[in-house]
């Protein structure tokens, strides 16, 4: 009641006030407050809405800072903090920024991380998951996680590679893992089927589940190689290419003939193009896909022995320019998207 | 952890999410007031935005003077819609503020949606403050209001049998005294009476009396503060009336349907709950809520707090409920 107590207010929009905003979400994180209570109290603090979405798929809620119901919203291009696997807050200030917006934004985010690793019933099977996909784990670490996903014996288990937005179309063990070529999700499939997702990339089979890292590695090259052609790719079907794959992501700096591709696409190559050279496509298909006359084609063409250092037109040079393109795909090919 | 051995009850914890907010203003908010705070208190600046909530409900604010206790003028405020043309129902609101604070536009504004959706008309009281007006003034100005507002129901556009009479705090306190001062008076018969955690026993000695000191909100020598204000010398003893401390009526027959809602981290849990059970006792109807963690008046203080809207929901679903039948 106002005569005794006064209502509370939105924190001062002009001072800073760090340590009463991480005071605050740590006592409803300590209170085991829920979700709703700390995107109501984030939006009495700030004095503006506040915006939950707990993934990309999933309804986004905004709280007003009073006791009326949520409204259906999302983060469009509100200042955002996105945490979690794939989860973001929203602050809804229509004007400049208040001084403690962004702290606000930050301790929420943490205090519901909070909360949903709490009240995950699928944590375990993700750290599993985690744990098979993982380069360093222990061998017993690897024994556990094996025993607690339960494949059934004697059948081959693949590692499958999809971007974290992916949605799943079946339920099977997943967890988003960080690579060096983004955010991307690691899915365990016993057995054969179609893969759970597109775009797939489709490991090697594992004998048993403790040898899943190898087949995580080779999901990962070949999630690389898909394109709208093949959004689906097996590693099974690269064959000896899997191997180049696999010992050039290794190597510390990119190779020159990698280089070299990079440097054609800035001069204005394209991809489809550069693979119908390797394919041995005819100078009018090549001068058709990109769109120019064939004279041009065959003049450009002069030039790429100078920028390659091979000539792609020999036999030798079109298998070296296949290779080369595979392998800049699998170095440049990047999955920040879809959080 | 630090161990309280003054006290042998340790008081009930807050409710994480009020504690949270408390937390924020505590330096803002002390839990002790005593009397020398009182006029710097007076000066809590009214709720801004009501006239705009008086217009959002569609409702226009009229102010008249009556005569109060011994012919003492006071003001009551009315809300209600131009050009009321049935008859709606009547809330005769008590303000809040320990018998020493606040006034007839503090507490309105959780009624006001009534008015758009029932028709309702509000009416409430500046009634006069202690210690400058002490024991009888605050409650017979009260009463004083009521019954000309009962007498007035036909020119308010009041339907009489759905008048209540309600109010929070002290304002609780003094809505249970009016209710027993229609009951013996045999004054306006009212349909129910709404004691939002209210303030009944001048005595202070309940169990949560002494659990709730230097915490919370209106801690036990708050309250101190407030019923020595309006009792002077008379406090504790037999002189005390029913009317000024409810707690002490031996007979609680009689009464309307009574809704008592309070914390069960305040002063007043002890006498609400008493106050309840004696309803029962005497074959009367009454609804009571203990929200666990809360401390005095935090609905008002945090409404965005899950405990507050669950509070605020139970209290108008009995007041619709009241209000409609």
């Amino acid at each position: 009641m106002r005569e005794l107590a006064g209502r509370l207010r939105a924190l001062d929009p002009e001072a800073g006030d760090t340590l009463r905003v991480i005071e605050y979400f740590d006592r409803l994180v300590d209170g085991r407050v829920g979700a709703e209570g700390m995107l109501r109290g984030a939006a009495v603090l700030s004095g503006a809405a506040i915006g939950h979405q707990p993934a990309p798929r999933a309804p986004g809620r905004v709280f007003d800072g009073d006791a009326s119901a949520a409204r259906p919203g999302l983060p469009g291009e509100w200042p955002a903090v996105r945490f979690g696997d794939d989860a973001v807050v929203w602050i809804e200030r229509g004007e400049a920024p208040h001084a403690n917006d962004a702290m606000v934004l930050e301790r929420l985010a943490i205090a519901l991380s909070i909360l949903s690793q709490r009240l995950d019933t699928t944590a375990p099977t993700r750290r599993a998951v985690e744990v098979l996909v993982s380069a360093d784990a222990t061998d017993d670490e690897r024994e556990q996680a094996t025993a607690h996903l339960a494949f059934p014996a004697h059948t081959p288990v693949r590692a499958v590679a999809v971007p974290s937005s992916a949605h799943l179309d079946r339920p099977l063990p997943h967890a988003v893992v960080a690579t060096r070529f983004g955010v991307v999700r690691a899915v365990l499939q016993a057995g054969g089927g179609a893969a759970p997702a597109t775009p797939a990339g489709v490991g090697i089979a594992a004998a048993s589940a403790t040898q899943l890292r190898d087949s995580w590695r080779s999901a990962l090259v070949a999630l690389r190689l898909t394109d709208d052609a093949h959004p689906v790719v097996q590693a099974d079907d690269l064959g000896v290419l899997l191997g180049i794959a696999e010992t050039e992501d290794q190597r510390p700096v990119v190779h020159p003939d990698i280089a070299a591709i990079d440097a054609l696409i800035t001069a204005g190559w394209t991809e489809p193009v550069l693979r119908g050279i390797a394919a041995g496509a005819s100078l009018r298909a090549l001068a058709l896909d990109a769109g120019i006359h064939h004279s041009s084609m065959d003049a450009r063409l002069q030039k790429l022995p100078t920028v390659l250092g091979y000539d792609p037109m020999t036999g030798a040079g079109r298998t070296r320019l296949d290779v080369a393109l595979m392998l800049h795909r699998l170095a440049r090919r990047r999955f920040d998207g879809g959080v | 952890m630090e161990i309280a051995m003054t006290s042998i009850h340790p008081a009930p914890p807050f409710d994480p999410e009020l504690a949270a907010a408390l937390g924020l203003v505590a330096e803002m908010i002390p839990p002790t007031l005593t009397p020398e705070m009182i006029p710097a208190l007076r000066q809590m600046p009214d709720d801004p935005t009501l006239a705009d909530q008086v217009t959002a409900v569609g409702a226009v604010h009229e102010e008249r003077t009556i005569a109060g206790f011994g012919g003492g003028e006071i003001v009551l405020s009315i809300y209600r819609r131009p050009g009321q043309a049935t008859a709606g129902p009547g809330i005769y609101h008590i303000h809040g503020g320990g018998m020493i604070l606040g006034n007839r536009f503090q507490g309105v504004q959780g009624f006001l949606p009534y008015v758009a959706s029932h028709g309702a008309v509000i009416v409430s009281v500046e009634y006069r403050l202690a210690p400058e007006f002490p024991d009888p003034v605050p409650v017979e100005d009260c009463y004083a209001g009521l019954v000309w507002t009962a007498e007035h129901a036909t020119e308010l556009g009041i339907d009489p049998s759905r008048l209540i009479v309600g109010g929070a705090s002290a304002g609780g306190g003094l809505s249970a005294g009016v209710t027993l001062l229609a009951r013996d008076r045999r004054g306006p018969a009212l349909r129910a009476s709404l004691l939002i955690y209210p303030m009944l026993d001048d005595r202070n000695e309940t169990i949560s009396s002494h659990q709730i000191q230097g915490i919370g909100v209106w801690d036990r020598t708050s309250n101190d503060t407030g019923w020595d204000a309006l009792l002077g010398e008379r406090r504790g003893t037999d002189a005390v009336s029913v009317y000024a401390s409810p707690s002490r009526a031996d007979d609680l027959s009689g009464l309307p349907p009574t809704f008592i809602d309070v914390g069960s981290a305040e002063v007043f849990r002890d006498e609400d709950v008493a106050y309840a059970s004696g309803i029962w006792a005497a074959g009367g109807e009454c609804e009571l809520h203990v929200w666990p963690g809360g401390f005095h008046g935090f609905d008002g203080f945090a409404p965005q707090a899950q405990l507050s809207i669950a509070m605020t929901e139970t209290r108008n679903r009995w007041l619709t409920r009241v209000l409609e039948g």
